[in-house]
């Protein structure tokens, strides 16, 4: 099959959620990591 | 070692090979040989990505940087997710489009054959250097660990690199790595459960953390901006998301491995899950080696790490001084034992006053114990000045041949071997593609039929595997190897990455204005390099801005200059 830019991701709707993702599991890790860091400091 | 540890080493690196090249027997034309034929799922395409940027040095550094360092290593990656979003954006679905066999090829439909050339041949020199390091590193370890000559070891783990890349090219790369990281990890937290299982009694898995918390270990975050500093949040998001755009985006070692993937969204995915996995990954590598630490409260670690060196400095005239500080460490640690119990104690009755005692009490014993280490140094060094006394990469490894129970011993190594390999497998394929693809097809013999193509990359991957090895025999030569090959990396990423921004993202650049801003940027990063004082790391981001500000200019003034008829 031949592979095109607008390909439908799956599970979501639009790549974008996909990206979204990635940045939001980020930010909540950095997050986690900061709480972790202070609460010692 | 005993026979039950050979049996489980070998048998594991001879089934992870047989496999490889079974699955991947007859692949004979270029497609197959060079990406798998395209046909990776993304998951297979992830893992493949993961295996190659964590090689065996990954392992025993990291988990050995947590241990002297804390966590603080884990901000490097922060970068990484960012860069996989916009690769996913832009290189992925140009690549694909393009149906190209390497990143360089790119550069010739967007550019011309030059701008191709210059780019392939700066990735040539800076993979063909480091290559040699994936090798010799692991190579230094193990053979000091097992007793073993340098050279045999090296030629060892070259030789089963090459036997199941040369039999099965990227898929067999592809199709092995993902057991391998599997492996790897499993005998990893392994290694930390064993560590963990091992401490006193009433010790819970919450005591560990509070413990390496309170010795200031879980130090993941650091705010402040200092340029100096290696690892601090600005320098992960910064530096971190211009070194993994270059890696990502124009390193064919990681270049290949996703553009194995049967479609866009498959290649995507795997970027975008690497993304996702890459920091948890990190983490958990790095809390072994505080596991490790916490273990060490309570049992006994040698001096020094190096034990190989330690028993050949006990063959000179140093032996009665390390005899004299051993036993003042032996003291040293009965107290650290009792402080450390002390803590634990005072954290389970979350007692703030003793915690903060105890904590006192630990942190001074620890000052003396490091004095210790750095006079067992010292004595070993004037003794044999060439031994390099650094021993936190044996940290881990030290660990594993002293306290895990016969066969895991094996099959820790047979890790360590593994993840050698397997990274190894990446950049000997990567060298191969580029050297055939965007060197001898293009500009040598272009004209040939697929199988001669095929015979020629796995000719170049031998070529490339001795090329590593004859490099690794005469790493020991250097007095930190590892440190130079990451200044000859940043001697070209940025550079490389400042060409393919330019060729994705300024529609209006022309291949003449590119070419010239890299050749430029390249003589103003050597200039740096050897005429100034400035950072190596921050040639990426030199290089890189130095073609996207320069490469505009330059055509601007080619058009200026072009005759009124021709605008």
């Amino acid at each position: 099959m031949e592979s095109t830019e607008n390909e439908k991701p799956p599970v979501f709707r639009k790549w974008s959620s996909w990206y979204w993702l990635v940045m939001i599991v980020m930010i909540i890790q950095v997050i986690i990591y900061s709480l972790i860091t202070f609460s010692f400091s | 070692m005993n026979v039950i540890d050979w049996v489980a080493l070998f048998g594991t690196l001879f089934l992870i090979i047989a496999y490889g090249a079974w699955k991947t027997r007859g692949t004979n034309d270029m497609q197959g040989y060079l990406l798998g034929n395209r046909s990776l799922p993304w998951w297979t395409v992830c893992i493949s990505i993961m295996a190659t940027q964590a090689s065996a040095v990954t392992f025993l550094s990291t988990t050995g940087q947590a241990y002297e360092d804390g966590m603080r290593f884990l901000q490097f990656y922060f970068g990484l997710p960012i860069a996989m979003i916009i690769l996913s954006v832009t290189a992925v679905p140009l690549y694909h489009k393009l149906k190209v066999f390497t990143a360089y090829e790119y550069l010739e439909t967007r550019f011309d054959r030059k701008t191709r050339t210059l780019a392939a041949v700066f990735f040539l020199m800076l993979r063909g250097l480091s290559v040699g390091i994936t090798l010799y590193a692991p190579s230094l370890i193990l053979s000091s660990i097992l007793g073993w000559n340098i050279n045999l070891t090296t030629v060892l783990i070259g030789i089963m690199v090459m036997m199941y890349i040369i039999t099965g090219g990227t898929k067999a790369v592809s199709i092995t790595q993902k057991y391998q990281l599997a492996f790897i990890m499993s005998g990893m937290i392994m290694a930390g459960w064993i560590a963990f299982s091992n401490l006193p009694e009433g010790i819970s898995f919450g005591d560990t953390f509070q413990l390496a918390g309170e010795m200031g270990k879980l130090n993941m975050i650091n705010l402040s901006f200092d340029l100096s500093d290696r690892y601090n949040i600005w320098s992960g998001l910064i530096g971190g998301l211009f070194l993994f755009l270059s890696y990502f985006g124009a390193d064919q070692s990681q270049v290949g491995r996703y553009l194995g993937g049967s479609s866009i969204t498959e290649s995507r995915l795997g970027l975008i899950f690497n993304g996702l996995l890459k920091i948890p990954m990190q983490f958990i590598i790095l809390y072994i080696g505080i596991l490790i630490f916490v273990f060490y409260q309570f049992h006994q670690a040698p001096l020094i790490h190096n034990t190989a060196l330690r028993e050949k400095a006990m063959e000179t005239e140093a032996s009665a001084k390390i005899l004299e500080l051993e036993e003042s460490y032996q003291m040293v640690f009965d107290q650290r034992k009792n402080a450390a119990g002390q803590l634990v104690k005072a954290i389970q009755d979350k007692n703030e006053t003793a915690i903060s005692q105890s904590k006192d009490a630990l942190k001074s014993i620890q000052k003396s114990e490091s004095e210790l280490r750095i006079l067992t140094k010292e004595a070993i060094k004037k003794s044999i000045p060439t031994a390099n006394t650094q021993d936190k990469d044996y940290v881990f490894i030290n660990y594993v041949m002293a306290y895990l129970p016969h066969g895991l011993i094996g099959l820790l190594l047979a890790v360590v071997f593994s993840a050698a390999m397997s990274s190894m497998a990446s950049e000997l394929n990567a060298l191969a593609s580029t050297s055939v693809v965007d060197i001898y097809k293009r500009s040598i013999r272009p004209k040939e039929q697929d199988q001669h193509y095929v015979s020629a990359s796995r000719w170049l991957t031998a070529g490339w595997a001795v090329f590593a090895m004859i490099f690794a025999s005469f790493a020991n030569q250097a007095e930190n190897l590892i440190q130079f090959v990451n200044i000859v990396g940043s001697l070209f990423y940025g550079t490389i990455l400042g060409i393919f921004l330019s060729a994705f993202y300024i529609k209006y650049l022309k291949s003449t204005a590119v070419f010239i801003s890299a050749i430029v940027a390249e003589l103003l990063i050597l200039y740096l390099f050897f005429y100034t004082d400035v950072a190596f790391l921050l040639y990426n981001i030199v290089g890189c801005l130095a073609v996207v500000i320069l490469a505009p200019i330059i055509q601007f003034l080619q058009n200026k200059n072009r005759p009124a008829s021709l605008t």
